[in-house]
């Protein structure tokens, strides 16, 4: 499993499909990412919300893994009520809810919102994917809305981020 | 030399300085060994702190494919100066960033290896994994330069060679110093165990230079020489007192024998007058007429006869005393002349009717013409003498050499000694068994032994009953003229 594991990074570090960095990526979020207060015996689930942009390959790249002591699962839905109960919610760019809705829905919960649509962080995001000038795939974090969620990020997440203050 | 024969000293010096070398060879074998170890394990330690910093910050640069930040994370290692090169391997182990350190420029290895070190001939290389929530997402490696650990461990092994020479030449003065100590007692004792052995001196003493075992060798030695020397003084004092007490004796007996010599001659000297005029008025009587009555005449012609022998007797007992009494003056001689002197001086000799064959030259030797007539004399009246009635007697005179001697023989056909006669025959009053019924009275061979023997002679015979004797005398051979 392993293996298949590091195949997959391998993957998303030669950034050949979209769709595999980004799935990567966030995988690698929640091994930096330090959510308080989990129940030790219930899933890790990322949800996604809207259409889904990685296929099958993001439940390739968890299959197997942990956070913690936590298996992860992938959900999938339309519906913000459905994805109520997970830890990282990413919003796919052709998501129905507008970002804010989203965001608020959220607050003052220990949820990492992930999104890769261009305003996404002026929107309300936390963390968003996106593309520098050179191709390379990086990480934009609002960082105190992150605090603010109750999340804590590892320093060696953040420094190699783009990392935003200001008010949450 | 084999050690066996080296001075005590250079033995104690030797053996010391053997001890210490090994014992300095194992310590600095020891320590630069142990501090090499040391030093090593201590690099290690460094390079893999260096690192686990590395690995321990990398792994998000990884997994976030972040090279910028993997190479700021790879420059930090240069707070460790001894980094020479850094870099971070994918997990599939390309390479995903590398940092070298200004102006250098060797390789560092373009594919991950697993984690541990090397040593190299100038650096340590480590590898490490990196790991993100426990699982392998790639591989750091750091290299370091070894020169400044070789250049210390240079220096500690200098230090501790400088120290061990520095040692060496201590402990070598050192000894030098106990050697000293311990031989100087013993070179003393042995030069006076020389020096009394070179001089015989028993008086001298070792020096005692310590109350160790040495003292006491000392101690015994010096008793042993007082012992050595108290004996030896008493050996000379007993010597001395025998000595005097010899000379004490000698000096009597000469003068006993002295006395005994002149009480001898004088008494012979003085015997002689009254036998004369017993002879003479024997013979004056035989003329009277009373003489002529037949049994007067027989027992008259008796007492002349008888005071005659006794006469003789005297007359060798006074050649006896004399050659005992005289001091020979010795001179070389020609034996020739000296057997014509005695032929001439003595005509019975010719007129006897024996043979004489003297085998001419019978050569030169150191003697005293008298005492050698004299011998000669009584060895041929001898050999005219003793011969059975009926034979004519014949005599052989012949001589040679005999080392630094010349021995002179006279044989006759008489009638010969028996073998027990002849070891006595030489002492005075002395005869031969079978010689009872010829006339003599046992001085003769007596007066050849003491003259032969003044003049540092020998004398002997050979014979055999009924086959004639051969005498001979041996007298020290003179030069010729």
């Amino acid at each position: 499993l392993i293996a298949v594991g590091c195949t997959m990074i391998g993957w998303a570090q030669e950034a050949v499909p979209e769709s595999s960095a980004k799935a990567a990526f966030v995988f690698h979020l929640t091994q930096f990412t330090t959510w308080p207060g989990l129940a030790p015996d219930a899933p890790f689930k990322i949800g996604i919300l809207g259409p889904d942009p990685f296929g099958s390959v993001l439940d390739k790249i968890v299959e197997g893994e942990k956070v913690g002591s936590r298996r992860i699962v992938v959900v999938r839905s339309n519906f913000l009520a459905n994805l109520a109960d997970c830890q990282l919610v990413y919003v796919s760019a052709a998501a129905a809810d507008p970002t804010p809705l989203i965001t608020n829905a959220f607050k003052g919960r220990p949820v990492l919102i992930v999104g890769d649509g261009s305003d996404f962080i002026a929107q309300g995001g936390m963390v968003r994917l996106f593309r520098t000038p050179e191709r390379k795939l990086r990480l934009q974090v609002r960082l105190p809305r992150v605090h603010a969620a109750g999340l804590k990020m590892s320093a060696q997440l953040l420094r190699v981020a783009e990392v935003q203050e200001g008010s949450p | 030399m084999t050690p066996r024969d080296w001075p005590i000293g250079r033995k104690f010096v030797a053996g010391t300085l053997a001890i210490t070398l090994t014992a300095i060879a194992f310590v600095s074998v020891f320590l630069i060994v142990s501090e090499q170890r040391l030093v090593r394990a201590e690099r290690v330690a460094n390079t893999h702190a260096l690192l686990g910093m590395v690995a321990n910050n990398a792994a998000a640069s990884l997994v976030f494919d972040d090279e910028a930040v993997a190479q700021q994370i790879l420059a930090g290692t240069t707070a460790e100066p001894t980094t020479r090169a850094a870099a971070l391997y994918r997990s599939d182990g390309s390479i995903f960033a590398s940092f070298s350190a200004p102006r250098y420029t060797s390789p560092i290895p373009q594919s991950a290896q697993p984690s541990g070190a090397a040593f190299t001939a100038d650096h340590l290389d480590a590898f490490a994994d990196v790991l993100s929530s426990g699982k392998k997402v790639g591989t750091a490696f750091v290299r370091t330069d070894l020169s400044a650990m070789r250049e210390r461990f240079r220096g500690y092994t200098m230090t501790v060679l400088g120290c061990s020479a520095v040692a060496v030449v201590l402990v070598l003065v050192l000894a030098r110093l106990l050697q000293r100590l311990i031989t100087q007692p013993l070179l003393s004792l042995s030069s006076t165990a020389a020096a009394v052995t070179q001089k015989s001196d028993f008086s001298l003493r070792a020096r005692k230079l310590g109350q160790d075992e040495v003292g006491q060798l000392v101690d015994a030695f010096n008793r042993m020489l007082e012992e050595v020397e108290t004996s030896q003084q008493k050996v000379r004092t007993h010597a001395a007192s025998l000595e005097q007490q010899v000379n004490e004796r000698t000096a009597r007996l000469s003068e006993m024998v002295a006395e005994m010599e002149a009480f001898s001659y004088s008494v012979s000297h003085d015997l002689r007058a009254p036998l004369r005029t017993i002879r003479s008025f024997a013979e004056v009587i035989l003329e009277t007429p009373a003489g002529r009555d037949a049994v007067t005449g027989h027992h008259l012609r008796r007492i002349a006869r008888a005071a005659q022998r006794m006469d003789r007797l005297i007359v060798d007992l006074l050649a006896y005393s004399k050659v005992a009494k005289t001091e020979l003056k010795l001179e070389p001689l020609d034996l020739d002349d000296v057997i014509d002197d005695v032929l001439a001086d003595y005509p019975q000799f010719a007129a006897s009717g024996a043979e004489i064959e003297i085998r001419k030259p019978l050569g030169r030797v150191l003697g005293h013409n008298a005492a050698i007539s004299q011998a000669i004399y009584n060895l041929m009246a001898n050999a005219t003498k003793f011969v059975p009635d009926g034979r004519r007697p014949a005599i052989s005179i012949w001589a040679h050499e005999r080392g630094p001697n010349r021995r002179l023989f006279i044989r006759d056909n008489g009638v010969g000694i028996a073998e027990e006669d002849l070891s006595r025959l030489f002492r005075i009053f002395e005869r031969a068994q079978n010689a009872a019924k010829f006339d003599g009275n046992g001085v003769g061979l007596s007066i050849v032994r003491r003259a032969v023997e003044k003049m540092n002679g020998e004398v002997g015979a050979t014979s055999a009953l009924g086959e004639g004797s051969t005498f001979w005398l041996e007298l020290p051979q003179a030069s010729p003229p």
